[in-house]
Order: structure tokens, then C-alpha cells, then sequence
């Protein structure tokens, strides 16, 4: 499970650098995450740009992700392809998260939710 | 509901003992890789593609791997495609956390056919049974407090939102899932991806 972190100002960019979040890495994704979240930042986003599938278990793994954050930071994603938006959708999880169009749109200022 | 939807001789998941009992199926037991065996149609995928495979995440990756690009090459629509995978991806996941536990050692069969309109699937497996003998209810999990968001059970959830027929039956030690996604008219795929407000040819 590869993650690419980058920082821009305040926003912690977390890349997700993998093709899939699925029940078989989906344990490893949260130990990631988790190491990524130590990084201080007021934003977090995780972009899901190259993500192309993401089932219940990997689902599952994003909102632990970002029930992991603390001291008011909130976990944003950025990115969507269309069958990772589904999995939202369908779940209605598209309600829980600050979805950004892509990454340069959720570090513009201007984009600020 | 367990009312009859299919005339008696046509019942899924009636004649799977020998899929799962095949011999010759032993000596690739540890391959990672499922085994796939299609008979070639018109449009490069035939009208049935059995997969073996073991239950191991990793299987059901290469398993759910191997349909999309059967599937890709026999133009199947990609909404259609990733319906399947994560109908597909949801039921094997679920047998090898459920009904063997996250052994790597029990054997799944998958068993795709594509009709016309419509793509079927049967996944059999011999291990634990569904609590009931019965499908999960398959509820949304409520979405209360940012703290109390569910982590998971969104499984069935998605299976019978996606799936068009969900059927399961548990005979002689063995469970089969049997489900139908109807598959998107082309004419119609073009005509979103265009323009949504044309009508469509059909």
C-alpha cells in the first residue's frame, strides 16, 4: 500500500498510489493512513485520483480513516473516478465527506469548503 | 419473499456439486491465481466462464481481474463492468470472511453467464452457512455521529442495491449465491455519454 504525502501550507496531501482499496490491503491502508496523520496539518485531504475500486472493506477503511482524525481536523477527499464515487453514493458516505474535484481543487484557497 | 422465480428445471444453483467437485482441482490448490476456462463466443467471451479460486483476498482480486478483462473484450459497458465487481468482489469477500473464516483453504466457484440483456452469476461455496440459512437483511447501516459511523456491513447493503435477482440456497454442505445485473443497451451508453436528453433509437 503505497502512500505519496506532500505538504501545502496547512493542507496534509495524502496520494493514495494504488489502483485498489479492497479487502486486501484495506488493514494495511489504515496502518498507512494512520502513520500519514501524524503529520500536524489543519486540513487533510486524501487524494483518490488513481483509485479505481474500492469495495466495502476499503470503504470501510476510509471512514475509519477519518474517524481517526482529532483536535477538529477533518478528513477531505479529493479525486473521485466514477466507480469509487458510486461506492459513496450507494452508501451515502458522499454526505459524510468534503469531496474536491481533484487535488489542485481542494489546495486552492478559493476552493475552501 | 422466497416465491419462485424460475421454472423448477432452470433453478440456479441446481447442478453445482460437480463444478466444486471436480477433480484435477487439487493441484493448483495453492495457486494464487484463479484458474479461468471460457469457451469463446462471437464476442470473445462465450456464453459461461467458470472460475476456481481459493479464499484468499488475493484470489478474489485475480478472480474479480480476470472477469473485467473477459468481460472488457466481450464490450461490456463499463457502469455494467463495475456493477459486476462489486457485486462480485462483495459476495467472495464475504464468503472468505464468513463462511470459511478467513481460511485460505476452502474453494470457491464462480459461474458467469451473459445473455443478451443480462449478466448471471453463481458463486458456490462449502463452507459455513448463512446464519438462518437465510440472506442478510442487508440494512444501511444508520449514519449517526461522525464517531459512530460504520466501518463496515455495507456489504449486503450494496449486493441487493446493485443486484436485479438475489437468490441463495444452501443444499448438501454447500451455499450458492446466484444473482442478475441487467446490462446497459449500448444505444443507450452512447446517448448518456452524448447527450442525456436525446431519445434513445430503441
Amino acid at each position: 500500500m503505497n502512500l505519496e504525502i506532500s505538504q501545502h501550507d496547512d493542507l496534509l496531501l495524502i496520494t493514495v498510489a494504488e489502483a485498489r482499496i479492497d479487502a486486501a490491503v484495506a488493514i494495511q491502508f489504515k496502518d498507512r493512513v494512520r502513520e500519514a496523520f501524524a503529520t500536524p496539518s489543519r486540513r487533510v485531504v486524501l487524494d483518490l485520483a488513481r483509485v479505481d475500486f474500492v469495495d466495502s472493506s476499503g470503504l470501510g477503511a476510509i471512514v475509519a480513516a477519518l474517524k481517526m482524525m482529532e483536535n477538529g481536523r477533518r478528513l477531505e477527499l479529493a479525486g473521485l473516478t466514477p466507480p469509487v464515487e458510486r461506492v459513496l453514493r450507494l452508501t451515502r458516505m458522499d454526505r459524510v465527506f468534503t469531496i474536491h474535484k481533484d487535488a489542485t481543487a481542494a489546495i486552492s484557497p478559493r476552493d475552501a469548503a | 419473499m422466497t416465491g419462485n422465480v424460475f421454472p423448477r428445471r432452470d433453478l440456479p444453483c441446481d447442478k453445482v456439486s460437480a463444478l466444486i467437485e471436480a477433480p484435477g482441482t487439487e493441484s493448483t490448490a495453492r495457486q494464487e491465481k484463479a484458474r479461468l476456462r471460457t469457451r469463446p463466443g462471437e464476442n470473445g467471451m462465450g456464453p459461461k466462464m467458470v472460475l476456481r479460486l481459493h479464499s484468499t483476498p488475493m484470489s478474489v482480486r485475480a478472480a474479480l481481474a480476470q472477469v473485467r478483462e473477459a468481460l472488457q473484450s466481450a464490450a461490456v459497458p463499463g457502469s455494467d463492468l463495475g456493477r459486476l465487481e462489486l457485486v462480485l468482489a462483495e459476495a467472495m469477500n464475504n464468503i472468505v470472511e464468513h463462511a470459511y473464516l478467513d481460511s485460505p483453504d476452502g474453494r470457491i466457484v464462480v459461474r458467469l453467464t451473459r445473455d443478451p440483456d443480462a449478466l448471471s452469476c453463481e458463486i458456490i461455496d462449502t463452507g459455513t452457512a448463512m446464519p438462518g440459512d437465510a440472506l442478510p437483511q442487508g440494512d444501511h447501516p444508520m449514519l449517526p455521529s461522525i464517531d459512530d459511523l460504520p466501518e463496515g456491513g455495507f456489504g449486503w447493503f450494496m449486493i441487493r442495491e446493485l443486484a436485479e435477482v438475489l437468490r441463495y440456497n444452501r443444499r448438501s454442505g454447500r451455499n450458492c449465491l446466484y444473482f442478475r445485473l441487467a446490462l446497459t443497451r449500448p444505444e443507450l451508453a452512447e446517448n448518456e455519454a452524448q447527450d442525456p436528453a436525446r431519445p434513445s433509437l430503441g
